[in-house]
């Protein structure tokens, strides 16, 4: 029975659902992304480790050391995903996944169940590990010799690495489940929560932007390894069980005795791992029943009084996005992000013009980061038809007119692009980057384009919209529109902008009005691709909403 | 469009179905429905009677412009639901079988987005909600997320939310489906007392019973065909006339 189970388990793990519309535009787009992310990460690792092998403690050099120490950060980073991705699929398996009240039914123990699951998130992660290993391994033997038992244990160390952290996986899952359901009703509290974490996350980015900017302009790391972070990364190596007897295994340091220590924490770990989920597994069982029961607060208010059909639909519209988790996140936290990475990225940006091609554009590189940046708050468009699942059908039957209902959906999504672009060039004018008067034109511009994108994105959706089956309603596929509006998003960034940029280096020499012609250009271009937009969404509009019908999508 | 709605005026027609035919793009040329017609007036209940499959959910479908007529015309209050679909549909509500409602809203959202979509009036709201709770007795459940009801709520709420604009035509798809027997029989009572009052209640269902209880006009639908249409006395014949045709209509479809 586990074998037929974990056989079932592995097709769907790794078929990409036959029935499913496939997005052929984002699966190329998602192995671009990943395939320039790997390589980023490669030169990135790689230059990092020859310089850091090279740094010597009170006079002395030592790279095996430093390379255990390095190697010890970075699987210990590598660790951590793979924690996260584990907690992921657990609690998947768990509690989410379609087929458990089915097998529940079936004569089948919970344990062969769960075992069979397990051992297919086992399986997955032993894929991930394979890639992040043998990437990370490849990047650092540039530092060192690349002798036999580095090769070797870099193969060892893939099963053993999800073997650990299944066990913390394990064990994590539940406590994390726990804090996500007390969550899931207090949606101010999650989206704020989001918000943070996606805050310092972007301000850890922006030392490490300008950590990689340092390392690749002046080839100095030393500023940033200082005595206190050398003694942090000493410190870390001594004691980040078990990730730097990893280190030390692939680095040729006591090699027979730290192997054995591994392979009998792994055995443990692995076999730990199955015992902890085996018995969260009824626990959780019990859960699921009780979480039936929903709290029923009196009812004090009336019916509010009337607003109007249009108000109505905002309304709608705000308490889907306000009550699911992901769509907050998308809407809200990704907005107030976006001046951040406008802001980091210009910083950064207007140095390395600077310095590459002694050029000074601040305007055109702020208009360039807003499109670019913009586009991604906009791609929450992509699905404003189907985020309202099935239910998007009554509306039909209601005396709505098709504008109506279209003018709803582009005016929420129209409402938080424009607030995070003024936000941005706002910022980009407070920091001096750009002046009042080219704020003003970015501002223009990017709205523009914001709408373009909105009102092409909505029509597409409505052409073509993936209504969830869930019984939720959410979207939680990427569409080929979101692929769509992020690739018309770089496209315009690079057009506009980098026109802009190109015209201000080199025709402001020959043509002194060049900066004036650029602004003007721009902003009839957005207007025309706006209009052109809005014409595309409106035209045909109440006979294509008539003629959907369920059965069609 | 000046004669049919003359016509409406002075007959009370509320509805009518006249030659109303639907083919499905992946069905291709089959009809899923074809020549269906028939008329609703004031005070009526109107069963749309048949066999799972038999085109009742389309013909209300289509009636309610959920999915586009292939041919044929549905007149509500004499506006053309093709021609004229807000104003048509401004004269009715529609409660689909599967409860498809905006999950996200709370049930008292959910009331006040009807309420804003028929634009009923401030003053007339609340005392029309407490007449509702009145009947189906949602209770304190209605400041909940309708994503955590249950079936028989979700239904519950979708009927409110339905009424809340005391529609001409109320349009019900399987109404009874999933209901417990308490429930069912407090859905009946209301249609019957809405349909006294002055309005117009089409429901589709495949339960004899309901039928033969409630209604004064039944529509039996075979094979997307109209295949009899009874009257108050033929219905109310304890229910077995109605039997006899609903099987005469399957047996000929066969």
């Amino acid at each position: 029975m586990y074998g037929v189970l974990l056989k079932k388990s592995l097709k769907e793990s790794f078929s990409s659902g036959g029935k499913r519309r496939r997005d052929v535009t984002g699966a190329i787009l998602s192995v671009l992304l990943t395939a320039a992310l790997l390589f980023a990460v490669l030169v990135v690792l790689s230059r990092l480790s020859r310089l850091y092998v090279e740094i010597r403690m009170n006079g002395v050099s030592d790279p095996t050391a430093r390379m255990v120490e390095l190697m010890s950060f970075i699987y210990a980073v590598v660790f951590l995903i793979g924690v996260g991705d584990g907690i992921k699929n657990i609690n998947f398996a768990l509690f989410e996944s379609e087929d458990r009240t089915i097998l529940m039914t079936l004569p089948i123990k919970s344990s062969t169940i769960f075992y069979a699951k397990l051992t297919t998130v086992y399986i997955r992660q032993l894929v991930l590990f394979a890639v992040m290993i043998i990437a990370v391994n490849l990047a650092l033997a540039e530092a060192v010799a690349k002798t036999t038992a580095y090769i070797v244990m870099t193969a060892v160390l893939i099963p053993i690495f999800p073997a650990l952290t299944l066990i913390v996986s394990s064990i994590l899952c539940f406590p994390v489940y726990m804090i996500k359901r007390a969550l899931k009703s207090k949606y101010l509290v999650s989206l704020l929560l989001a918000t943070a974490v996606l805050a310092i996350l972007f301000y850890g980015y922006k030392y490490i932007l300008e950590f990689i900017r340092e390392l690749f302009t002046t080839g100095d790391i030393r500023f940033f390894f200082d005595d206190d972070v050398m003694h942090f990364m000493m410190d870390f190596a001594r004691y980040s069980y078990p990730v730097n007897l990893m280190a030390r295994c692939v680095a040729g340091v006591d090699m027979t005795d730290n192997a054995i220590l591994l392979l009998a924490i792994a055995a443990a770990a692995f076999f730990a791992g199955f015992g902890v989920v085996a018995l969260l597994y009824n626990r959780a069982r019990l859960m699921r029943a009780s979480s039936q029961r929903s709290s029923r607060r009196q009812l004090r208010k009336g019916i509010a009084r009337k607003k109007g059909v249009f108000h109505g639909l905002l309304k709608k519209e705000f308490f889907l996005i306000y009550r699911t988790p992901s769509y907050a996140f998308q809407y809200f936290s990704v907005a107030v992000i976006m001046p951040l990475m406008v802001y980091f990225c210009m910083g950064i940006g207007e140095d390395l013009l600077r310095q590459l091609i002694m050029a000074d554009a601040g305007a055109e590189l702020g208009l360039f980061l807003v499109l670019t940046f913009g586009a991604l708050t906009n791609t929450f468009a992509a699905t404003n038809i189907s985020r309202d699942g099935y239910a998007f059908y009554t509306l039909k039957a209601m005396p709505i007119k098709p504008a109506t209902i279209v003018n709803a959906k582009v005016l929420f999504s129209a409402i938080v692009a424009v607030a995070s672009i003024l936000i941005s060039v706002v910022v980009l004018a407070a920091e001096k980057y750009v002046d009042y008067g080219e704020a003003a034109v970015i501002f223009t511009v990017a709205v523009l384009m914001a709408l373009a994108q909105i009102a092409f994105a909505t029509r597409k959706d409505l052409f073509s919209p993936s209504f969830s089956p869930e019984e939720d309603s959410e979207v939680r596929e990427s569409t080929n529109t979101v692929s769509q509006i992020i690739i018309i998003g770089f496209l315009s960034g690079i057009l506009l902008g980098g026109l802009a940029l190109f015209a201000s280096i080199f025709l402001s020499q020959s043509l002194p009005e060049a900066e004036m012609y650029v602004k003007l250009g721009s902003l009839l271009l957005s207007a025309l691709l706006a209009a052109a937009a809005f014409t595309y969404l409106y035209v045909g509009l109440g006979k294509k909403l008539y003629r959907m019908q369920e059965g069609d999508n | 469009m000046g004669n049919k709605k003359e016509e409406f005026a002075t007959d009370a027609t509320l509805l009518s179905v006249e030659g109303l035919a639907k083919k499905y793009k992946k069905t291709g040329s089959v009809y899923a429905v074809k020549d269906v017609s028939f008329t609703a007036v004031r005070g009526e209940v109107v069963g749309l009677l048949g066999a799972n499959g038999a085109g009742k959910t389309t013909t209300l479908k289509c009636i309610t412009g959920m999915i586009p007529i292939t041919e044929g015309e549905v007149f509500v209050s004499g506006h053309s639901i093709k021609k004229e679909p807000v104003k048509a549909k401004s004269q009715f509500s529609f409660v689909t079988d599967n409860h498809s409602v905006f999950l996200k809203m709370t049930g008292r959202q959910y009331l006040e987005f009807m309420s804003d979509v028929y634009k009923v009036p401030s003053d007339v709201r609340k005392p029309r909600y407490e007449a509702l709770e009145e009947s189906f007795r949602l209770g304190a459940a209605v400041g909940d997320v309708i994503s955590g009801y249950s079936h028989g709520m979700r239904q519950k709420i979708c009927m409110m939310g339905s009424l809340m604009h005391e529609p001409k035509l109320w349009i019900l798809d399987e109404p009874m489906l999933g209901l417990d027997p308490e429930t069912q029989k407090n859905v009946m009572d209301y249609i019957r007392s809405y349909a006294e009052s002055g309005h117009t209640v089409l429901f589709s269902t495949h339960n004899l019973y309901v039928a033969s209880e409630i209604c004064t006009k039944a529509v039996i639908i075979a094979g997307g065909r109209i295949s009899k249409i009874l009257g108050r006395d033929e219905i109310r014949f304890g229910g077995r006339r109605l039997m006899e045709y609903w099987y005469r209509a399957d047996k000929e479809e066969e």
